[in-house]
């Protein structure tokens, strides 16, 4: 008689789950699913917007149909299909718990197998295992640092001109600034609003939202007001309208672009000065100027743009070159010969595409150039440079690397044990030929 | 009875209702990050009125009309809506440029080294004398000096005169890494106070010679779309 199976454990059915073949493959197929459809719905919404939906989610709760049908060259109106799918995060989530899981499932049960037959077991057994699994799981951390802790950018630079800065692609802030009685070189000081700290008063939502900010020492204390993710300055010119005009100007809102690169915020900001004075000012993106606070015998520049990082080094564009197609005027190769000057000492250094200069945990990339016409007719090349500052940067390299290494070793013991077993097993005897 | 269960949440729920109900203006925090600002970063413009900071990004933006002597030249489009000519023979025409500077791009040549172009520029564009020596540099060669201007011959172009010049030199192109060695550059500039036009040809030596009348030819053929 065969003994009644015992009762499984909730522990270990949920170690099965977690652990299961099948939970792998779905999470993979709607990965799978969220790159077609994030790739198609780039089209409409920006590479920005749909990779925040799709990949920088927890949940997505929507698909734009008819966005991903005119992708492929379908037809169709707008239609916007409500649905419930775990996002890229919590997908991302279940794969690193499921190598895990995995891992120690397939541990257990070696083991298990090993006692029933009575068998010693060999920990260098698991070890390739071990590695394969914990390597995607780290594979899987290095994805969230880099989301997370990543600090990206670019600078732009003329020929002859030197940088030790440069600007954030998404992240806004505002910077307030004493330019007189100005600092030192190399001394001053910025002050630094995150964005994050004033995206949400926006002038939709609620009327008169405002946040104050001070810093003891300043003689005044600044609010910020009416934050608008896209808009330009605009003169009434006659027409009435209900928006707070200031100097002749008022923050025009304009629908927002899917490509986040192309909003032009602004915002609206009333200084109280510490003699109750107040003044009010308009901040956006695009302004040629700060906006300028005078209390007492200081002077304050105030901006609203993109957020700058320090780099740890100067770079100095010493020449430009762009080649092109034979016959056409069609870019082909961009390089930048600069000169890295790190605690006073220059080296000469060339950044070209796909062969960037990686130094103190910057990577620094050949991206675009630009050239403008003046209107003296001379033409201004300048090179742009994008700059990477990526704690994970060469993890995936070391992930696939260390993958790869236990899978050898996972393979190789497997080899070894089945060709053991094949020597010890009784040789099958030929039949002679007569 | 469910009421004592109600009262904690109702008091958790007007909470909510308070604090959402909250005006944002009463709001303070206190700034705490700063970054050292570069010795090499320039100095904030402080003391802009809000017409400087706003009107020239708000031209760039084409949000507002540029004034008349800053305007903008045509697309390379409407240059060949609005005018035609005759391409000398074994003249291809390069296409659009990307960059958007050459109203028309054409190459010739056995391996197509010759180019000639012609691109437009919004009022006086710097003037003659600065142009020309800006092609002067181009092809390594000292600036012209007024009177070498003033000497310069005039031809006819486009129902007027263009000034005319043709010089030899190691051509150093936009961007490139080395200059071409033995190279000749000819060009005609017409400067009007709406726009300046530039037709300008390049290639080696010998080359363009035997292209200098075809370039005559070429300039003399340019004539508003009939």
């Amino acid at each position: 008689m065969t003994p009644a199976p015992q009762p499984k454990s909730l522990g270990s059915l949920v170690l099965r789950f977690f652990s299961s073949f099948g939970l792998a493959t779905v999470v993979l197929s709607l990965l799978l699913l969220h790159t077609f459809l994030g790739t198609l719905e780039q089209v409409d919404h920006g590479l920005f917007e749909s990779q925040k939906k799709y990949f920088e989610s927890f949940i997505v709760w929507d698909i734009d149909v008819g966005c991903c049908l005119r992708a492929m060259h379908i037809p169709s109106g707008n239609f916007v299909m409500p649905v419930l799918l775990p996002g890229g995060f919590t997908l991302m989530a279940l794969l690193a718990l499921n190598l895990i899981c995995g891992g120690i499932m397939r541990i257990m049960k070696r083991l298990q197998k090993a006692r029933e037959e009575g068998a010693s077991y060999n920990v260098l057994r698991f070890t390739g295992l071990v590695i394969a699994h914990g390597s995607m799981v780290f594979m899987l951390l290095a994805g969230l640092v880099s989301m997370y802790w990543k600090k990206d950018g670019a600078a732009m630079l003329s020929e002859g001109q030197t940088t030790e800065e440069f600007q954030s692609f998404h992240d806004t802030a505002i910077e307030i600034q004493q330019v007189s009685p100005a600092a030192d070189a190399g001394k001053g000081k910025a002050w630094v609003i995150d964005g994050s700290l004033f995206k949400d008063l926006k002038a939709d939502a609620q009327s008169g939202k405002g946040r104050t900010f001070t810093q003891p020492g300043w003689p005044f204390e600044i609010m910020v007001m009416n934050y608008e993710v896209n808009c330009f300055p605009r003169k009434p010119e006659g027409e009435e309208t209900n928006r707070t005009v200031v100097d002749g100007y008022y923050l025009q809102p304009v629908a927002e672009s899917p490509e986040q690169e192309k909003n032009i915020d602004g915002a609206y900001v009333k200084i109280t000065h510490s003699d109750k004075r107040v003044e009010t000012g308009i901040l956006w993106r695009y302004a040629n100027g700060p906006l300028t606070v005078t209390s007492g015998e200081t002077t304050w520049a105030i901006t609203l743009g993109r957020k700058i990082f320090k780099l740890p080094f100067a770079i100095r564009l010493d020449d430009f070159q762009r080649e092109v197609h034979p016959g056409t005027e069609r870019a082909r190769k961009f390089t930048s010969q600069i000169t890295m000057i790190d605690d006073g000492q220059e080296h000469k250094k060339i950044i070209t595409m796909n062969e960037p200069l990686r130094s103190q945990g910057y990577a620094v990339f050949q991206q675009s150039f630009d050239m403008s016409q003046r209107s003296d007719g001379t033409v201004t090349e300048r090179s742009q440079l994008e700059i990477v500052q990526n704690p994970s940067d060469h993890w995936p390299l070391i992930s696939c690397i260390a993958v790869g290494f236990g899978l050898l070793i996972q393979m190789g013991s497997q080899l070894t044990r089945f060709l053991s077993r094949q020597s010890s097993a009784p040789s099958i005897p030929t039949k002679a030929v007569s | 009875m469910s009421k004592p269960l109600f009262q904690p949440l109702r008091g958790f729920a007007l909470l909510c209702l308070f604090i959402s109900a909250c005006n944002r203006l009463e709001d303070r925090v206190e700034i705490t990050e700063s970054r050292d600002v570069s010795s090499f970063s320039q100095p904030p413009l402080a003391g802009a009125t809000s017409d400087e900071r706003f009107v020239p990004a708000l031209r760039e933006l084409g949000l507002i009309e540029q004034p008349a002597a800053q305007q903008a030249p045509p697309p390379a489009s409407a240059f060949r809506e609005f005018l035609e000519w005759t391409a000398p023979e074994g003249w291809t025409d390069a296409g659009e440029d990307p960059m958007g500077m050459r109203m028309v791009d054409f190459r010739f040549g056995p391996a197509k080294e010759g180019e000639c172009y012609i691109s437009l520029m919004p009022g006086s564009a710097g003037g003659k004398e600065a142009n020309l020596n800006r092609w002067r540099k181009q092809m390594g060669q000292p600036d012209y000096t007024a009177e070498e201007i003033a000497a310069l011959p005039e031809k006819p172009f486009f129902n007027r005169t263009g000034t005319y010049a043709a010089f030899d030199g190691d051509f150093k192109k936009m961007g490139a890494a080395d200059a071409q060695k033995g190279y000749r550059l000819i060009g005609l500039i017409h400067s009007a106070p709406q726009a300046t036009i530039f037709v300008k040809m390049t290639g080696p030596k010998d080359l363009v010679e035997s292209q200098t009348a075809a370039f005559d030819q070429f300039c003399q053929s340019i004539r508003p779309r009939q």
